[in-house]
């Protein structure tokens, strides 16, 4: 392969070096190789460890539009709901040509759950958007209650503080929507003024969003996601909507089920046995086709998410002698199809279905969220 | 157009001169920044070799080049630098790869400091294992071999 002193002159010592390279030019190397590869790169030296579980190369990955589509998932014990653990579906990249069959005793694909590094748990989305050259970090992991908001500029390679939000919060929950950032939670419940509340990048200010009401201040959110006009909380069996134009909160879909989630503009739903999805024309619920046989093997531990435009299925499954003392966590990946038929039906099509992660805990498990990695 | 054809001289850390053109020297945040504040003809780079200096030129001449003549037309300018910019990495080997990157870094030429970043990121995705990727970067593990079963075992299950 290369040789690293073939064309330099004599006279001067080769100091072109790997290990001489700044930290954020490996950084922007790193970000540009497919994630699949971490594995192998943290087997290189502690430097590339600290590096790859680093959030420095989330933000170098969201400004260099080389962010993968990926699936995390959190799994709460029972008995001690503190304790959740991260994992991330990681699918063998060797292994990915689709599969219409599946059993349940033995593995059939290469795909599993890793264990996310434990500095990457509590994983709460980290709202990155870049205005011009400029990329905003809110919130994070781990870290203390804070009002900071950091913003890292491209040109110069710096990162500086950008005005304050109004409280403190930790683990916050964010999202953009036109070129504005929103901030919800995270603070004290009994917050009512400053709850939730947008930065506009144009006029580097903050300004608190209404009132939510205490229903929603003291819930349990879940998820963040945007429409057109409207950002979409959602709890833990209710859906909630902040209406930008009208400056107002509404309670939105109000039967969700137990499980739901948004892939490519359309709400897919779980709720008992069923596989659901929006009809926005018919304004109902309908089922998703197809789904009837995969849909026996769920346990009432269902949760439900996008992964690359797919519909992911995760459930418990039952323990099986004499592993009793396991918890067995499945997975399954549905291709969607829309649009098939006249009655404008949706089906799924199992891509595949696979035991991804026999828990080693003796207590039972539940799914706690999915979070989709984009 | 009254700048038109304006030559720059640009003089490397070991004295060696490239004369090229203004366009050619914008390329450079950093260059741009410095013919502005300092009109003098020619400018020294001390940070920068001879050898690295004509890498950085010949780069930056090409890609002036297809940006004036490519406003009007044809994606096939876009195309042909994309196999100008393919050869050009090819032929290089990973040190000068390096002088490159901190001569981009330095000078502040982004499109050339990424092309640089992605001809590592490929020379190292084409590694079959961490092994090897030590050997192709040179890089001597931290680990102990305690410590590296531990990350191995942590990551078992992407090895199968």
């Amino acid at each position: 392969m290369e040789s690293a002193n073939e064309s330099n002159p004599p006279q001067l010592p080769s100091m072109s070096l790997f290990k001489l390279l700044p930290e954020d030019i490996v950084l922007s190397i790193l970000a540009r190789m497919p994630t699949s590869y971490y594995p192998t790169l943290c087997l290189v030296s502690k430097t590339f460890r600290s590096l790859i579980i680093s959030e420095e190369l989330g933000t170098m990955r969201s400004y260099l539009g080389t962010r993968e589509e990926g699936v995390n998932v959190c799994i709460q014990s029972r008995i001690n709901p503190r304790d959740c653990r991260w994992f991330s579906l990681w699918t063998n990249p060797k292994d990915c040509k689709p599969l219409f069959y599946w059993t349940r005793r033995d593995k059939c694909t290469g795909n599993f759950l890793l264990p996310l590094p434990s500095s990457y748990y509590p994983r709460l989305p980290i709202c990155y958007e870049t205005v011009g050259s400029e990329t905003y970090e809110i919130g994070g992991q781990n870290k203390p209650s804070s009002t900071d908001v950091w913003v890292y500029n491209k040109l110069i390679g710096k990162r500086r503080k950008a005005p304050s939000m109004s409280v403190a919060r930790e683990n916050p929950f964010t999202c953009s929507l036109d070129g504005k950032l929103y901030v919800m939670g995270g603070c004290e419940g009994d917050e009512s003024t400053y709850w939730a509340e947008v930065f506009d990048p144009k006029t580097q200010t903050w300004e608190p969003l209404p009132d939510p009401g205490v229903e929603i201040r003291f819930s349990l959110i879940k998820m963040v996601e945007t429409e057109p006009g409207k950002v979409l909380l959602r709890s833990n069996n209710k859906f909630f909507v902040y209406l930008v134009k009208e400056c107002r909160w509404e309670v939105y879909h109000a039967n969700c089920g137990e499980s739901i989630c948004k892939i490519d503009g359309v709400w897919y739903a779980y709720n008992q046995r069923e596989c659901w999805w929006y009809d926005t024309k018919r304004e109902k619920w309908r089922l998703v086709r197809g789904l009837t046989e995969l849909c026996q093997e769920f346990s009432c531990e269902v949760e439900i998410g996008s992964y690359g435009g797919k519909l992911v299925i995760f459930w418990v499954g039952p323990a099986v002698y004499p592993f009793l003392s396991t918890s067995r966590i499945w997975c399954a990946v549905i291709l969607l199809k829309t649009g098939y038929s006249r009655y404008g039906e949706v089906w799924g099509q199992v891509e595949w279905a696979d035991l991804v992660l026999t828990a080693p805990w003796s207590h039972s498990v539940r799914l706690c969220c999915v979070e989709s990695v984009q | 157009m009254e700048n038109e054809k304006k030559m720059i001289t640009l003089k490397s850390s070991d004295d060696v001169t490239f004369e090229v053109e203004e366009a050619v020297v914008l390329e450079s945040q950093f260059l741009s920044h410095l013919v502005q504040d300092c009109p003098a003809p020619e400018h020294k780079i001390k940070e920068v070799t001879g050898k690295i200096l004509s890498k950085v030129v010949e780069y930056c001449e090409k890609h002036v080049v297809v940006v004036v003549d490519g406003g009007d037309s044809s994606s096939s300018s876009g195309d042909d630098l994309k196999k100008w910019d393919d050869k050009f990495i090819k032929e290089m080997d990973l040190s000068t790869v390096y002088d490159l990157i901190a001569a981009a870094n330095y000078l502040n030429i982004q499109a050339l400091l990424d092309l640089m970043c992605q001809r590592v990121a490929d020379v190292i995705t084409a590694c079959k294992d961490h092994k090897e990727i030590r050997e192709t970067l040179g890089i001597v593990s931290d680990y102990t071999a305690e410590e590296e079963a531990e990350v191995l075992k942590e990551n078992e299950w992407a090895f199968d």
